[in-house]
């Protein structure tokens, strides 16, 4: 320890520089008189002891002893009014004794002057002009009045020491006013400033941007804006270097592309404008490698200036924003395509149970979506109708994806859906559109992973030559689905005879336009056919209506039957209708017998039905069974009688080189 | 006023100064260039006051011809529009880093090149 | 496949036209790809796209259309698919790429340089994997009609 800090350590009483300003001068001041007195007392106690002045001596060295007592109180304690109080009323008693007794050659009245500056300067004006005023009251009573002890003044000398010491009291006061009236300024102004920095720092801290200065060397200065260090993610960016900052978090090859743009910032000659054209963190992905090792993406948004001080030093002025909202919802969008995904893998298993359906599945699902696409590129401007074209492909192909187990393709398919039940009451954008069509492919490149699963099962090639296959299960599913959303939607009750069909004498090219027939049938004989239960108790039928399928194969051709036991084809109700329609009106409709009547119906733009409401799921119209029929070669009968029911036969002819299950 | 333009393809040189010809400057003559080496001879014979520079070329791409100018004292002045589908920003850094004075991206778009333009010839002019 | 990464291409075919034709053309009905299935085109260029999607963005026309605009840019009657023809149809992919790149930087994308492919009904080769879905957004316009064609997948 050096002999300053010895020094500093008595005089501070071991406190340093931990106390005020204001307490800390006192503790000086008290220090220092205690150091002086003390070297005073002892000087004059010697001086004392050399005359044989006992009581003088008594007086000093006691006082000497009060104030070192004084000292390791203060030492200790670290109390100073009180040890100011105690100091000052130990001068009391000493320079009053001084005072009174006038020391040796009355020069003890010269020390009671500097009492008034001791005692304002350590008790503050108000206590300090107490003891003062007391000391002089005190020590003119002694003086003046005879029979108290004092020593022998002319009264001239009695006026001068009370003068002087009113004297010097007055400048001590007129001091300390001055000195507290400055001290009080003084603490105003710090108070100023402390209130101005807390300003500076609540707006730093309150704003949700990051803001702050780059240098030269592309540092970020010390003072920012507190919302900085969480959208970099960095405790302390005060100081460091920003490309630093910015290391294994963004490409390096932004970092490069970053510093030659910011560089750019400080050569003045550059144009702001272009400089702002060209600002590579205008948008980027700023990625924080979290404590689990994992990375932590947010969207950053700096906007860049230059700014210049009045040294013509340049400065970039940045500010940061957070902009990963859309960015975090995209990432979720991933994590569930993450999770279809995975579910793909089951689908292997699915196909080891039965790859016959699912290449059954399979061609007719590409059927479906080649008719999908059709309409599609007929290029509808009207894009509700379009939607409302394709939705009954669709629904065919989820029914088939329940039938097979394929969860992951029915959500899909039964999204696609819903949109577009949504999308059907609204003004429909290109993007609705665009979107919807994505998520088909997406089905349409499931449906081929599918494919290629299937190559994969090694026994599947053997397997299909030999397996009886049986299509019978999606052929019947599909109508009956019909048949139970048609009628319970009007209340009908109808069941489904299958007995004597077996949908395998339908060829694999045949399958699709068969089964529309079939479909188209089945929903025409629930609507108009089959009655509701009440007309058919009363007409003694039982409540139930009954469609029956029936196949046979003749030698040539397949036979298949579509029967329902309903009212039969109201003849009356088809003649009234075409006498309304102008393409019959030259015809004599009237003579029309029932055979050439029932014609009538397969006539493109008839139909039966009252009302033309477009709905989704509607069907095709009777003239595209027919042609749909004859495309395949087929042929088609109808017969019907009045409340027995109307029976439809196709007759499809066999082909020779697709006979291989005969 | 002499202006230099490099393309390798013709349709886009022709498309530049068309659009040039909008403005209606006063003895305005174009020299052309379909790669950077013809580019460079051509600066080195003639006058050229603004340098139009499609970044994809043969040869001597746009990029290392800028490099090449800024390096020779008499052409450091020269103004230098670089012309480019590339729009991405590392790109652009890069080309105004090594000196390129502004930077238009096809397919051009008038009012912008022509804003850009008229600040350079105003330049020129002073 | 999303809607993300065929907007910005959707955008700048439709900016590229019109910057170099003075027409904005139409866009119909998307539709779905079929790879079996034959097309009309005559022309294709193809951008590759590489990084967290992959696949191919490719632009298709026919002889008719692609002969004409060549007509228009370079100042003479183009009959047949010639050099210039290539050339005119190459740049302007080429900027639309570019165009596109703008839209997509926020992504961790990389976009190839176009190749041009010509032929009746010439074959197309997807990149990334065999069952990537495809779709056709058709461009209508005054004079004639093409095909922005999208295959992408995510790569996660």
């Amino acid at each position: 320890m050096s002999a300053k800090k010895i020094a500093l350590s008595i005089i501070t009483s071991g406190t340093y520089d931990t106390l005020s300003l204001e307490d800390r001068s006192r503790l000086i001041f008290l220090n220092s008189l205690i150091i002086i007195s003390e070297i005073i007392l002892l000087m004059f106690s010697l001086s004392a002891l050399r005359e044989m002045n006992l009581v003088l001596f008594i007086v000093n060295s006691s006082a000497f002893t009060f104030i070192f007592a004084l000292f390791v109180f203060l030492r200790i304690t670290k109390k100073i009014t009180p040890a100011s109080h105690v100091f000052s009323i130990i001068g009391f008693f000493l320079f009053f004794y001084l005072g009174t007794s006038g020391g040796s050659d009355n020069s003890g009245t010269l020390w009671i002057l500097s009492y008034p500056l001791i005692c304002i300067f350590l008790l503050r004006l108000k206590t300090g002009i107490i003891y003062t005023l007391t000391f002089i009251f005190g020590v003119s009573l002694f003086i003046f009045i005879p029979f108290l002890p004092s020593a022998d003044y002319s009264l001239s000398f009695k006026m001068r020491i009370i003068g002087s010491y009113i004297l010097m009291l007055g400048f001590s006061v007129m001091y300390e006013i001055t000195r507290e009236g400055m001290h009080k300024k003084l603490e105003q102004t710090t108070l100023d400033l402390l209130n101005e920095k807390k300003q500076r720092d609540n707006l730093f801290n309150n704003v949700r941007e990051g803001i702050f200065l780059l240098d030269k060397d592309l540092r970020v200065n010390e003072s920012y804006s507190r919302a900085l260090e969480v959208l970099l993610s960095e405790d302390k960016p005060g100081n460091q270097s920003f490309l630093e900052i910015l290391k294994e978090k963004v490409p390096k090859k932004l970092i490069s592309a970053t510093k030659d743009y910011l560089n750019m910032f400080f050569d003045p000659a550059r144009d702001e404008e272009l400089l702002e054209e060209i600002n590579p963190l205008k948008r980027v992905e700023y990625n924080v490698l979290m404590n689990d090792g994992s990375f932590k993406a947010k969207q950053l948004e700096f906007s860049l200036n230059r700014i210049t001080d009045e040294k013509k030093n340049i400065y970039i002025l940045a500010t940061v924003r957070d902009i990963t909202e859309a960015f975090e919802l995209s990432k979720k969008l991933k994590k569930a395509r993450d999770e279809t995904n995975r579910q793909m893998e089951t689908i292997s298993q699915i196909i080891n149970v039965n790859p016959v359906l699912l290449d059954d599945f399979i061609k007719e699902t590409e059927i479906e979506l080649g008719d999908i696409n059709k309409i599609l590129k007929a290029d509808n401007k009207n894009y509700v109708n379009t939607l409302a074209n394709i939705y009954p492909s669709i629904h065919a192909i989820k029914g088939n994806a329940i039938l097979l187990g394929l969860s992951n393709l029915v959500k899909k398919l039964h999204e696609i859906e819903e949109e577009i039940d949504k999308l059907g009451k609204e003004n429909l954008s290109f993007n609705d559109i665009l979107q919807l069509i994505i998520k088909l492919s997406d089905v349409q490149s499931e449906i081929s992973m599918i494919r290629e699963s299937i190559q994969k099962v090694v026994s599947f090639q053997v397997n299909i030559e030999f397996m009886q296959r049986n299509k019978t299960d999606l052929f019947i599913n599909a109508i009956k689905r019909v048949i139970e959303k048609t009628s319970a939607a009007q209340g009908k009750e109808v069941e489904l005879i299958k007995d004597n069909f077996d949908s395998n004498l339908i060829s694999d090219e045949n399958m699709k336009v068969i089964r529309d027939v079939f479909i188209q049938l089945a929903r025409n004989a629930v609507s108009h056919g089959i009655e509701s239960p009440g007309d058919r108790v009363v007409k003694n039928k039982g409540k139930k209506g009954k469609i029956y399928i029936r196949s046979d194969r003749k030698g040539e051709s397949t036979v298949f039957k579509f029967i329902d036991d309903g009212k039969g084809i109201d003849l009356e109700k088809i003649r009234e209708k075409a006498k309304s329609h102008k393409d019959f009106s030259l015809l004599d409709l009237d003579g029309f017998d029932s055979r050439k009547l029932l014609k009538l119906i397969f006539h493109p733009g008839f139909s039966t039905a009252d009302s033309t409401s477009i709905s989704f799921g509607r069907g095709i119209g009777m003239n595209l069974i027919l042609s749909k029929l004859k495309s395949i070669g087929g042929k088609l009968k109808v017969q019907t009688a009045p409340d027995k029911g109307s029976e439809f036969t196709i007759i499809i002819p066999n082909k020779k080189t697709n006979n291989r299950k005969g | 006023m002499k202006f230099l333009i490099v393309d390798d393809s013709r349709i886009m040189r022709n498309i530049i100064k068309n659009i040039i010809n909008l403005l209606k400057i006063k003895d305005v003559e174009y020299r052309e260039a379909s790669d950077g080496i013809e580019a460079y001879k051509i600066l080195e014979e003639d006058n050229i006051d603004i340098l139009f520079l499609d970044w994809n070329m043969p040869h001597l791409n746009g990029l290392d011809l800028v490099r090449k100018l800024r390096s020779i004292g008499k052409f450091t002045n020269l103004p230098i529009i670089m012309i480019t589908s590339e729009a991405a920003k590392y790109n652009v850094i890069e080309a105004v880093k090594e000196g390129v004075d502004d930077y238009i991206v096809k397919p051009i778009r008038e009012d912008t090149f022509l804003k850009k333009l008229k600040k350079f010839i105003d330049k020129c002019s002073t | 496949m999303e809607i993300k990464y065929i907007n910005p291409f959707i955008e700048a075919t439709k900016g590229v036209f019109f910057n170099f034709f003075n027409k904005t053309p139409d866009v119909k009905t998307p539709y779905l790809i079929r790879k079996e299935e034959p097309h009309k085109w005559d022309i294709s260029a193809i951008i590759g796209i590489a990084g967290e999607a992959r696949g191919a963005v490719v632009l298709s026309f026919s002889k008719f259309l692609a002969t004409y605009l060549t007509s228009i840019l370079v100042d003479r009657e183009v009959k047949e698919i010639d050099d210039d023809v290539v050339d005119t149809l190459g740049e302007m992919v080429n900027i639309i790429a570019g165009n596109a790149k703008k839209g997509l930087e926020e992504y961790m994308l990389v976009i190839s340089l176009p190749s041009i492919v010509t032929g009746i009904n010439h074959e197309i080769r997807w990149p990334g994997s065999r069952n990537i879905s495809i779709i056709g957004i058709p461009f209508h316009s005054s004079c004639g009609e093409f095909t922005l064609s999208v295959g992408l997948e995510n790569i996660i």
